[in-house]
């Protein structure tokens, strides 16, 4: 008894900084609440409340506050981790087509795969190659993208009159290769670009060329990203 | 000493050294990497919902004559992986590649997915990597269901505007995520902002040609549908329509707004397009090569997989802390909505003229003063006692002193002051042993640091004159207001008597008579057992007892204390660590009155939540709305973040104003208002958590003296030197 009080009193005078120390020990607070009230309390705690003699509480505490410690370190070194040393490279990918293409406009086909398995690609273009879908219609537009091939207007005229079933855009198609002028509705609002095949009608204006695409890009982005970015602005906002 | 006794006494030692050792760190460990995890998390939010590192500039088209003329008039496919060898590839006739840009969206792409599954179509998606990373479910879907991806970027900035490691970064990010939703990468490209290979100029050039050389197949569009215009259907079904039987690229979006005028133009533009031949084809289906995904596995799979789900956590991690701010934030504001409400109605009940709460109690009280260790105070103390206009008798009681504070009240020869000594047993047991020596039927209790007025005893026994009222609440005042820490405890105070005490009073659940002015009937003391010291708040614990057992708190605004607030933080760290910590056990040791019938039962269900709520619970968030707001400063709309903060910041204003006007303070106290936000209030949410931690871990709390320096007096009475504990809980 004259220890603990001892104890106590030691505890007043005692460094401030250190503010969790155990004191004095149930029993003796015990001691003392038998000392007085003549009536029982209504609700008496078994001890000072909260406090765990044992330690286990605390020991449990602890455990369970490292793996939340560590969980949360663990969430930002994973994120540390996932952010740094990322690759930018494309997995290569061959595409066949191109290879009659090519022929106008680059003298080197296969080349376009820097990868290591450059051999391989001419093989795999052929056997790629191999569906005639994609392999005959694609030499037929290619051409156009030579910009000294023939005239665009017979290309393209061709092309819209095999689709004679379609009704209304085979007149537009058709018109647009005539002189434009003549259907107003069908593809007016499309951008120069966007009939690019009709571009085959350029050959010989080509130093204006270049302008005209220029001036539908201005348009085209500024209208776009603006509203773009407002967008994702307003996403954020949100 | 025996060598295995030193060894188990150095093993001793050295356990205790290294349980201090661990102790320590973890109670501010613990806490500081919670709010480091928040923050990265609440950074995350920000990037991925590109708030942070999101660059919405865009850059004016500039002349196009370094763009080589067969890219300017080709296909819109540019493979430009060979230097100095673009190729511009076209689809061919009767392929439709419907392309849809910025997604994913969790409302829009659903819908577009559905109705190219209705249709059998395959698309390619365009994927931005933040999108992709908040929507991992959606970019799974696209590739189980056929259609392609492509890269979109990570954030969607101009490309042209960035620099070379700024577009490398936005690549590998985005691969990143597709290789976290998904488990693959793509060889597909798309640039922000872009739209036909036309529109290529001398700017976008460059970088396309560098996007070729990391290996991409960069896709443009031959029609552009400009469904982000929301033309309406019909206009969006022309635009998308290419000539004839032409192959073409068709632009769309499907994200970044609303998206049902695409959904209703492709319910269309499938079926009718399908009528006339064409076939809708994922790009390299339609150019005849394999697919551009390729798997992606080991690490880089693992790495995409943690960033999807450190998204996922994040996403939801904030949502509800968000979420959970708001209820906070709208409950704080209805409770001081509610505290002006009810403060403005008692201060007018209380103050008519006319008001009595009952007959006029004159008889005499006994005025206990435990004293630990006060010889700077217990004399003004006593002094100010004994200029009291109402009859008293004082005893003192000496909780085993070792300065001599006893002796000094022996050697003033008053009378009527009486000096109880006991054996140090703390306070409790003192103002018991006060209890039993005390004569009269109502018992005053002040601390010996505390000085009274010559009204104060008198004004704080008069609602005695109701027989139901069975303890009442003083006012106290802080003396040393001038300091800034002072001057933020007035504040404090004054707003804690004049909103909270009232507003507790109006609501009969008072949760604290201050140990520094309060005064108890003598049946109700006896009636609940005393002083407890269960817990280290011995002052709200009897409050709490007294409720329960049916006897009615008031707060009587006249009775002035005047005491000394702590004027170090190291002072006013420990005093308020002792009241939250006891705070909380006081709660927890009546928290069966939630279960009771009755007045017990009311309080429970009244008084107590509202003291757990706002003084326990809410506070323990309050350092996630500093983070926020710190966020908001840097990162999100810092005006707007300003403002609302301002905005909280004139409704404390009011509010404390209104409280210094009630109890007609000067004004002059609040010009350190905005500081106390910044700086007080931390110091109180650190003290609160670490009250929880050692109230969850079962440590406990040293009683804790406070160093004074003796210069507070009522008005009016006599300036000494003073010292004394911190025996004082004014706010509520």
């Amino acid at each position: 008894m004259e220890n603990r009080r001892e104890k106590s009193r030691i505890g007043h005078t005692h460094d401030p900084n250190e503010v969790t120390i155990q004191i004095d020990s149930v029993e003796f607070r015990r001691l003392q609440a038998a000392q007085m009230t003549p009536e029982a309390p209504r609700e008496s705690a078994d001890g000072p409340v909260f406090v765990d003699e044992s330690g286990r509480r605390s020991k449990k505490f602890r455990r369970i506050g490292w793996v939340l410690a560590l969980v949360c370190a663990g969430y930002a070194v994973t994120l540390v981790v996932a952010l740094i040393g990322g690759n930018s490279n494309a997995p290569s990918l061959l595409i066949p087509g191109p290879a009659d293409d090519k022929a106008d406009t680059a003298e080197e086909t296969p080349g376009p795969s820097d990868a290591p398995s450059a051999p391989a690609p001419a093989g795999a273009e052929v056997v790629a190659g191999v569906p005639s879908p994609s392999g005959s219609p694609a030499a037929v537009p290619r051409q156009p993208a030579g910009s000294a091939g023939e005239p665009g207007g017979d290309r393209s005229s061709s092309p819209a009159g095999a689709s004679g079933t379609g009704a209304a855009t085979t007149t537009g198609g058709a018109g647009g290769a005539g002189g434009a002028t003549a259907d107003p509705k069908p593809t007016v609002s499309t951008p120069p670009g966007g009939a690019g095949g009709t571009g085959g009608e350029e050959p010989p204006p080509d130093p204006v060329d270049p302008t005209t695409p220029t001036e539908t890009a201005t348009e085209e982005p500024t209208g776009e990203p603006v509203a773009q970015g407002r967008q994702l602005a307003g996403e954020g906002a949100r | 000493m025996t060598a295995s006794g030193r060894r188990a006494a150095r093993r001793q030692k050295s356990v205790r050294r290294s349980a201090i050792r661990r102790r320590l760190p973890m109670r501010y460990l613990l806490p500081t990497l919670f709010l480091v995890a928040l923050l990265a998390m609440l950074m995350l939010r920000g990037y991925v919902h590109s708030e942070i590192l999101a660059d919405h500039r865009v850059r004016p088209p500039v002349s196009s004559g370094q763009v080589p003329k067969d890219v300017l008039n080709g296909g819109p496919v540019i493979d430009a992986r060979t230097p100095g060898a673009p190729k511009a590839l076209r689809v061919p006739d009767k392929n439709l590649v419907l392309t849809f840009d910025d997604g994913p969206d969790p409302v829009w792409t659903p819908k577009v997915l559905d109705k190219l599954k209705q249709y059998d179509a395959h698309a390619v998606f365009f994927v931005t990597g933040t999108m992709a990373s908040r929507h991992p479910e959606l970019v799974q879907r696209m590739v189980a269901e056929g259609h392609e991806l492509g890269l979109h970027t990570f954030n969607h900035p101009d490309l042209a505007l960035q620099t070379q490691s700024r577009i490398d970064w936005e690549l590998s990010q985005n691969q990143l995520a597709l290789a976290g939703a998904a488990g693959i990468r793509t060889s597909l490209f798309r640039p922000p902002y872009s739209s036909f290979s036309a529109a290529l100029d001398d700017k976008s050039w460059p970088v396309t040609e560098y996007i070729g050389s990391r290996g991409y197949i960069t896709a443009f569009n031959d029609t552009d549908s400009e469904d982000w215009k929301r033309p309406g259907v019909e206009a969006i079904i022309k635009r998308a329509t290419p000539k004839g039987t032409k192959g073409s690229i068709v632009l769309m979006h499907d994200s970044g707004g609303d998206r049902s005028q695409t959904v209703a133009a492709l319910s269309r533009f499938l079926p009718d397009m399908k009528e006339r031949g064409y076939r809708f084809a994922n790009l390299t289906e339609a150019l005849g090569a394999p697919s551009a995904h390729t798997p992606v596995t080991g690490p880089d799979l693992w790495k995409g997989k943690a960033w999807v789900g450190a998204v996922a956590v994040s996403e939801k991690t904030t949502s509800a802390l968000t979420v959970g701010l708001a209820v906070i934030g709208v409950l704080v504001f209805l409770r001081f909505g509610l505290m002006l409400l009810l403060s403005f109605g008692h201060a007018r009940k209380v103050r008519r003229r006319r008001f009595r709460w009952g007959p006029a109690v004159t008889e005499p009280v006994t005025v206990l003063v435990p004293a630990y260790n006060e010889k700077e105070c217990i004399e003004n103390t006593v002094r100010s006692l004994m200029e009291s206009d109402h009859p008293i008798e004082v005893i003192v009681i000496d909780d085993g002193s070792s300065d001599g504070t006893a002796d000094i009240v022996d050697d003033m020869w008053l009378p009527n002051v009486r000096v109880v000594r006991q054996a140090n047993a703390g306070k409790p047991e003192a103002l018991n042993n006060g209890i039993r020596n005390a004569r009269h039927d109502i018992i005053v209790m002040m601390d010996g640091d505390t000085v009274f007025e010559p009204s104060t005893v008198r004004e704080l026994v008069q609602p005695f004159g109701d027989p139901r009222v069975g303890a009442v609440a003083g006012n106290a005042k802080v003396g040393n207001r001038d300091s800034l820490i002072g001057a933020w405890q007035h504040i404090e105070y004054v707003m804690g008597f004049n909103l909270d005490r009232r507003m507790y009073d109006v609501l009969r659940c008072m949760p604290t008579i201050p140990g520094a002015v309060g005064a108890f009937r003598r049946q109700a003391l006896e009636r609940v057992g005393g002083m407890s010291d269960d817990t280290l708040a011995e002052d709200t614990d009897i409050t709490m007892a007294i409720h329960r057992d049916g006897w009615r708190v008031v707060y009587a605004e006249r009775a002035r204390a005047w005491t000394e607030a702590p004027e170090s933080v190291q002072q006013l760290w420990s005093q308020r660590y002792r009241w939250s910590y006891g705070t909380m056990q006081a709660i927890w040791k009546h928290r069966r009155s939630v279960i009771d019938s009755g007045p017990s039962g009311r309080f429970g269900r009244v008084g107590l939540p509202l003291v757990s709520l706002f003084m326990v619970l809410f506070p323990l968030l309050a350092p996630l709305i500093d983070v926020f707001l710190l966020y908001g400063l840097v990162f999100g709309p810092t005006q707007k973040t300003i403002v609302a903060w301002l905005g909280v910041l004139a409704i404390q204003a009011v509010c404390a104003a209104y409280a210094f006007r009630l109890d007609k303070e000067r004004m002059v106290h609040l010009i350190s208002l905005p500081l106390q936000q910044l700086l007080y209030r931390q110091l109180m949410y650190v003290v609160l958590l670490q009250s929880w931690i050692t109230a969850l871990t079962g440590g406990r709390l040293r009683w804790q003296k406070l160093r004074r320096t003796g210069v507070v007096e009522a008005p009016g009475s006599i300036p000494t030197q003073r010292q004394g504990s911190d025996e004082r809980r004014p706010v509520g």
